[in-house]
């Protein structure tokens, strides 16, 4: 693994992202914005779930008109993401901070993965409910740690 | 005006030193700041957008901002924060930074802006901004916040 990862380091694109003056921090700040946009979208769904925001509305005005810009952050960071790993694979390998990031990115992802295509499947009978089910508040809880987390993992990762 | 004794003050701060001497501080305080931010930037954009007509169109923007506004305020201090905290930190470094004062100018603006004809704009329901109006308010606002975003990330770069 660690030889792939020196090979992918000798490439072309790596060196390009990691020796020119402003690939790095372009890609980093696009990260960042996509973050923000994902982040924040995927926060009003979690703490709509927790009945802590948008109380007036049902829970599928705020899912289904806010999932499409999670979308839209997720591609940003995604794509920023993977040039970001290619321009440094060997310090993001041997890093604890990176593969923590990864393993909770995947929880992230499985998470809100379940909560689509199971909880979410009966929201009309909960749609407008004051208290919403266990289940839903549950998931709206993990996903706002689990990204918080994800966040955090990933900066310590910057900085450490 | 005469800054630097101010920044050398900050720097020659107890909380200054405790700040350096950590390993830990200094990252925790930022990934906070980035998590406010996200917050500010989301809830501000969420309604910037509502003039173009793609986010919580269901719905008056008058609607979405008020709902959202406690959330955006609670991004704002929670940034604003942990931000004075940074600069306590980093104080000499800021003062020479060249993105450091562009991104307190932008940022003075955006909170004018965003406390008054934004404000207005988006949650006054007697306003009803017409919808050039309203685009022209979601420009202005998406542009300071970027300019700042853009200008915060260039402070640990340039």
């Amino acid at each position: 693994m660690l030889e792939l990862m020196q090979w992918l380091e000798a490439t072309g694109l790596s060196t390009t992202i990691r020796e020119g003056t402003l690939y790095f921090p372009t890609l980093d700040g696009l990260h960042l914005f996509g973050i923000t946009i994902m982040f924040g979208s995927i926060t009003m769904v979690d703490l709509r779930l927790l009945g802590w925001i948008f109380r007036k509305e049902t829970i599928t005005d705020v899912f289904d008109q806010l999932i499409k810009w999670t979308w839209v952050g997720f591609g940003i960071v995604f794509v920023s993401g993977i040039l970001l790993f290619i321009s440094e694979p060997v310090r993001c390998y041997s890093s604890p901070w990176f593969i923590g990031k990864m393993i909770l990115v995947a929880l992230g992802g499985a998470n809100a993965g379940l909560f689509e295509l199971s909880t979410y499947k009966d929201v009309r009978q909960w749609n407008d409910a004051l208290v919403l089910p266990g289940r839903a508040r549950m998931a709206g809880a993990a996903s706002l740690i689990i990204w918080t987390a994800v966040i955090t993992v990933g900066r310590f990762f910057a900085f450490l | 005006m005469e800054l630097r004794p101010l920044f050398e003050a900050m720097d020659n701060l107890w909380l200054a030193n405790a700040i350096k001497d950590s390993r830990w501080w200094f990252p925790v305080i930022e990934t906070i700041h980035v998590l406010g931010f996200s917050l500010l930037m989301g809830t501000t954009f969420l309604v910037d957008m509502h003039f173009f007509g793609i986010s919580m169109n269901r719905q008056p923007v008058q609607r979405i901002a008020r709902q959202l506004w406690p959330w955006t305020i609670a991004g704002l201090l929670v940034t604003a924060l942990t931000g004075v905290l940074m600069v306590i930190a980093e104080a000499i470094k800021c003062l020479e930074n060249q993105a450091f004062w562009p991104k307190m100018i932008f940022f003075v603006l955006a909170v004018i802006f965003q406390l008054t004809l934004h404000r207005k704009l988006t949650m006054d329901e007697d306003a009803q901004p017409s919808p050039a109006m309203g685009k022209l308010a979601g420009v202005v606002s998406v542009f300071l916040w970027s300019a700042i975003f853009v200008a915060g990330r260039a402070i640990g770069f340039v």
